[in-house]
């Protein structure tokens, strides 16, 4: 009989404890006290069938029963202050507070649009040169087919440095350098800084461009619109059409702008593209062989193709950007965006 | 360029959309950057009726009339005779934009309100009347558009031609082009001269003195023309494309070279001196004033014409003010030459002028155009002026051209190109544009025609193939790459690496022009000896803002900050990497070195609810200097106060090196400076060379075996005067030999109340870790007492308790 008293009031106590467990609000723990161990609760209940025990049983069982009302007490204690603990947090906490940011630079959307362009390129085995930046007459114009007195050295508003050596109006001379230095193939673009005496909304006098040059046997026009066409389509998005068109550059023949499909309008006519559509993006052409002669590089044996893409321009397209000066203002509102 | 879209039906019948016909030019090479309506100026001109016509109150020959459109009444001054009550005009209302650019405006004239124009059909351009405004028929509505009346429709076409394509600076050329785009005939004008008897070698002669500059020059006479104004026709041609009629000679030549490419002068016979024609080189310093009235100095190569005794032509550039036809000018001696392209070109660079004929020559003119283009004029002076074109061309050609065969292989041209093009359709295409071939298979000859100058090379005729066909039918592959490639430069990395790891610092990068200020020295106070005043200097700057190259990142930075400080970014951290360059005695080119320079500015973090920054110190810059080195593997940078720029205050910057090699520096600018470039706070910067940070890495970096046992730690706090330098305790401590010592560190630094005066305390941590075993406190205190005891031998340091 009384190990019956005892197994009950443990079962009892058991069942309370997995109530409790399961109880998450204050209510819930109260009713739960008053059910077990309220006045009329069930513990206080069993505890009152004490008298039914006999004497020398009474003090076993009234320790089981003295455990399972504080076992329980305590229980009930505890999970009340958890449940007062993770309310006063709630409150306390505020998520829509900012966070404790740490200030972070931003690389300037010339550089993010030039190592862009590049990694391109470098994914199609690409090397990556460089050269400098104020450049001899020969490698600026001379080699690229610029004769002196030749209108096409119009294109080009020249700062100078003196009758021969001049700021660079393209990255073009490393092609010459390059050429210069190794034989075919030559797979390699040229990013950097390049100037011309022009100051308006449309022009920086500084500004910059990927020069590129293919030359192997037997590189083709269709080869020039393949790298192209994956270059445009991995930068812009694949789905961007875009055009070849017949110009003319001195170190190139047959030469062609390449245009895009407008990137704000999607062809249907804007602003931005003069609302024609498209917009012109760089100049390419098959390697003149003037210039493979100033390389001596044998215009029989081997063909090639050059680029070049100001890098502003796709900027500007790439990021919306309105006004070129932006650029060079450097101010930190706007560098901060990249 | 500009032509019009019915100027060039008179020689190739079209039957396209204006703006199709733009497209299908700009693929074929001649791109077209606008095609404009030439009459949209018409859309705001109207007709009215004259409903009232009264006195100008203060003009007998002005009248002030109320011109009704139906919809409103506008006041309108009018000095035309013909203007009366009732009839119909032409009414050209406020905003108009009339043919020679005159906009039409709401005026006062004598103190009467004029609101809009009538107009004559010369003003307008739609008719030759210039005597009075148009009167209409009766039968037309008021407030009908002129376009609606007139029925006129044209577009011109304004055309960006390549240097390399002089043949197509006119509207012949473009005719050409476009017949033989859309294979359609081409109807070249025909010419028919009645010749009078009397011979033009007798009436003047024409001598080459420098057969080099002028290898032709074909002359015609006309004589007893009579000046006077050209007919509408020529004046609306002329109009198109931007020209103002002059009057009937002088239009039939700017009529012609607009039509063949073809410059002509007109020299009045009888201003020629001896009443011939000399070409020969000026004599240096020799004044001549040109057409324009300006009086120009020539240098000693400039090909002039001359007659029997005095210049009267500047070649191929401008005529002169001494034989320009006059209104009585009678006879008429025509010029059509070929100038050496070159000579023209030097000549129009000297002088700094341009003209519509210097552009031509200098790009190269058709030299068999010459005796068609001037018979051309000849025959329209006839035509047009009454004049009697004298027997005969006198033709001086002392060099002859010489036809050019260009040898041609289809299969050649296949494989350059990587097309499939039939042979006979190549042949076809170029035919179309007057490529006549000779030969079979792959042995063609190519005839290039003599205006097309830019046709030399059998590559020249792969690029005809390829825009006659057309790019887009050029298909699309990909090169085979043989799988070589280049180990990446080294310093282009380091720069990659440097602007990763200032932009993880917090700082942005700028990208400021490499030309600078040639004040910057100045405003950084550099000595006159200064190595930073070897400066490159352009010749031709745009303004004194932009004269030198840069020498130093210092200024670009300061005037990034002095730029944000007016947008009031007042807190900023900035980097820049970029060249500086250098003049070097004997070295065509300068030495053009990289540097990485940055700037802190303001407080050192953003503010937050959270993060109460303080302002920016000089620990926080040298911060990011030590970061910036660790991050490239530069160990053991050394900073010390000596060898700053003046720029700096001297007390609070230091030069850093790394075993004697000179980085660069950083630091705090003086006030001086900062007022300088008008900054409203005073910035730290740094400045490091980057070839000596790449001589200054260390190797590939190595893997040290990680600690398996763990560190007992002690600290030392020590008291010493606040002048000594911490930097050459932990120096010391880093040197010491004891086995045990893996680490030490400083972790605080004080100066206060607690202290004597002009004394401060720095406490050390110390790390003894042994690779074998855990050591034991007994161990770690023996070595420790060494250590401790070695410092104070040392130094003049107290322990702090």
């Amino acid at each position: 009989m009384p190990e019956d008293i005892k197994e009950k009031l443990s079962e009892l106590g058991r069942e309370a404890l997995e109530i409790l467990e399961k109880a998450d609000t204050v209510a819930e723990i109260e009713n739960l006290r008053i059910k077990y161990l309220g006045k009329k609760g069930l513990v206080t209940g069993f505890m009152r069938q004490m008298g039914s025990v006999s004497a020398e049983e009474r003090p076993a069982v009234g320790q089981v029963a003295n455990r399972v009302k504080t076992d329980l007490a305590s229980a009930i204690k505890s999970k009340l202050e958890a449940l007062s603990d993770a309310e006063e947090a709630k409150t306390s906490l505020d998520v829509t507070l900012p966070g404790r940011r740490h200030r972070r630079g931003h690389r300037h959307p010339i550089t993010r649009t030039l190592n862009e362009m590049c990694d391109i390129f470098i994914r199609m085995g690409f090397d990556i040169a460089e050269g400098p930046e104020v450049e001899s007459d020969y490698y600026n114009f001379e080699a690229l087919n610029f004769p002196k007195d030749h209108p096409a050295r119009d294109m080009q508003d020249t700062l100078y440095i003196n009758d021969n050596v001049v700021l660079r109006t393209h990255t073009s001379p490393m092609q010459i350098r390059t050429m210069e230095k190794k034989k075919p193939p030559v797979w390699v673009v040229i990013p950097g800084k390049t100037y011309r005496r022009d100051s308006d909304v449309s022009h920086t006098p500084m500004f910059h461009q990927v020069e590129g040059l293919v030359v192997d046997k037997g590189i083709t026009f269709g080869d020039l619109k393949g790298v192209l066409t994956v270059f445009v389509h991995q930068f812009f998005s694949p789905d961007t059409p875009l055009r070849f068109r017949p110009s003319f550059f001195p170190f190139t023949e047959p030469s062609a702008e390449v245009d895009i499909g407008c990137v704000i309008c999607h062809g249907s006519g804007c602003r931005t593209c003069g609302y024609k559509g498209w917009l012109e993006i760089l100049g390419s052409g098959m390697v003149d062989p003037e210039v493979f002669k100033f390389v001596d590089y044998d215009p029989q044996e081997v063909s090639g193709f050059a680029f070049g893409v100001g890098i502003e321009r796709v900027a500007m397209l790439k990021y919306g950007i309105d006004d070129l000066r932006l650029f060079f203002d450097n101010d930190l509102r706007f560098l901060k965006q990249f | 360029m500009l032509v019009t879209y019915n100027w060039l039906m008179d020689y190739v019948d079209l039957d396209i959309d204006p703006h199709e016909l733009a497209d299908k030019l700009t693929m074929l090479g001649l791109e077209v950057e606008e095609v404009h309506d030439r009459y949209e100026y018409l859309d705001n001109v109207i007709v009215g009726r004259v409903a009232e016509v009264q006195n100008h109150p203060r003009s007998e020959k002005l009248k002030v009339c109320q011109v009704e459109t139906g919809q409103s009444t506008y006041q309108v001054v009018c000095g035309a005779p013909n203007v009366a009550k009732g009839m119909l005009s032409a009414l050209a209302l406020a905003g108009t934009v009339l043919p020679g650019g005159d906009v039409v405006q709401e005026v006062e004239l004598r103190g009467v309100r004029s609101s809009a124009n009538l107009c004559s059909e010369a003003e307008l351009v739609v008719g030759p009347d210039a005597s009075g405004v148009i009167t209409f028929p009766e039968n037309l509505n008021p407030g009908t558009k002129l376009r609606d009346v007139l029925k006129l429709t044209d577009w011109i076409f304004e055309i960006d031609i390549t240097p390399n394509r002089p043949d197509c600076l006119c509207v012949l050329g473009v005719a050409r082009e476009i017949a033989g785009m859309l294979s359609l005939p081409l109807k070249y004008p025909e010419i028919k001269i009645e010749e009078a008897p009397e011979r033009a070698e007798d009436l003047t002669s024409i001598q080459i003195l420098d057969p080099e500059r002028c290898p032709r020059y074909v002359g015609r006479v006309i004589n007893g023309v009579k000046i006077g104004p050209s007919p509408f026709w020529m004046v609306e041609r002329l109009a198109g494309v931007g020209l103002r009629s002059i009057n009937n000679i002088v239009d039939i030549t700017n009529f012609v070279l607009m039509e063949t490419g073809q410059p002509l002068h007109a020299f009045d016979l009888d201003r020629l001196d001896e009443r011939r024609i000399v070409v020969k080189t000026a004599e240096e310093g020799d004044r001549f004033t040109t057409l324009d009235g300006e009086e120009r100095i020539m240098g000693p190569e400039m090909l002039m014409i001359c007659d029997g005794k005095k210049p009267v032509g500047l070649a191929g550039v401008m005529g002169g003010l001494n034989s320009e036809i006059i209104a009585t000018t009678s006879d008429v001696l025509l010029e059509s030459a070929y100038f050496n392209p070159v000579s023209i070109r030097r000549t129009s660079k000297t002088l700094d002028l341009s003209t519509d004929a210097s552009f031509r020559f200098e790009r190269g003119i058709d030299p068999q155009g010459c005796d068609y283009a001037a018979s051309r004029a000849a025959a329209l002076m006839a035509e047009l002026a009454e004049g009697r074109v004298a027997a005969g061309v006198i033709d001086e050609n002392p060099r002859p051209y010489k036809k050019l065969y260009i040898p041609f292989s289809p299969s050649r041209c296949n494989s350059f190109l990587g097309t499939k093009v039939e042979p006979q359709q190549m042949l076809d295409t170029l035919g179309s544009i007057g490529l006549a071939a000779s030969g079979t298979g792959d042995n063609i000859k190519i005839e290039a025609p003599s205006f097309r100058v830019d046709l030399t090379r059998e590559v020249d005729l792969y690029e005809e193939v390829a825009r006659l066909v057309g790019y887009d039918e050029i298909p699309v592959t990909l090169p085979s790459h043989r799988g070589e490639t280049e180990q990446p430069d080294p310093s282009r990395r380091l720069r990659a690496e440097i602007g990763e790891i200032l932009e993880g610092l917090g700082l942005s990068e700028a990208i400021s022009y490499s030309f600078i200020s040639n004040d910057f020295c100045d405003k950084l106070d550099l000595p006159e000896n200064d190595n930073h005043r070897k400066c490159v200097r352009i010749l031709n700057p745009l303004s004194e803002e932009q004269m030198l190259l840069r020498t130093t990142l210092v200024p670009g930075l300061l005037d990034v900050l002095s730029r944000n400080q007016s947008f009031q970014v007042m807190d900023l951290g900035m980097f820049e990497i970029g060249k500086l360059f250098y003049a070097v005695d004997g070295q065509e080119l300068p030495e053009e070195k990289w540097a990485v320079g940055g700037l802190m500015a303001g407080a050192r973090a953003d503010q937050s609810w959270n993060n109460k920054a303080g302002l920016v110190d000089f620990y926080d810059l040298k911060g990011v200097v030590e970061e910036l080195l660790e991050n490239v593997n530069v160990t053991a940078p050394v900073f010390i106060p000596e060898g700053m720029p003046v720029y700096y205050d001297q007390a609070v910057a230091a030069q850093v090196s790394v075993e004697g090699r000179i980085l660069g520096n950083l630091g705090r600018i003086t006030t001086q400076v900062a007022n300088a470039f008008d900054l409203k706070d005073v910035p730290y910067i740094f400045e490091l060379d980057l070839d000596s940070i790449s001589a200054a890495q260390a190797g590939v970096r190595t893997f040290s075996p990680l600690p398996r046992f763990p560190a007992i730690s002690r600290d030392l706090a020590l008291v010493l005067d606040r002048k000594a330098e911490a930097g050459k305790i932990l120096d010391f401590i880093k040197g010491l030999e004891e086995e045990f010592l893996s680490e030490v560190s400083l972790f605080d630094a004080y100066e206060g109340r607690q202290l004597k005066k002009n004394f401060k305390s720095l406490a050390f941590r110390f790390l003894y870790r042994s690779p074998e075993r855990t050591l034991t406190d007994e161990e770690v205190n023996a070595v420790h007492q060494r250590v401790v005891d070695k410092i104070m031998a040392n130094f003049a340091v107290e322990i702090r308790t």
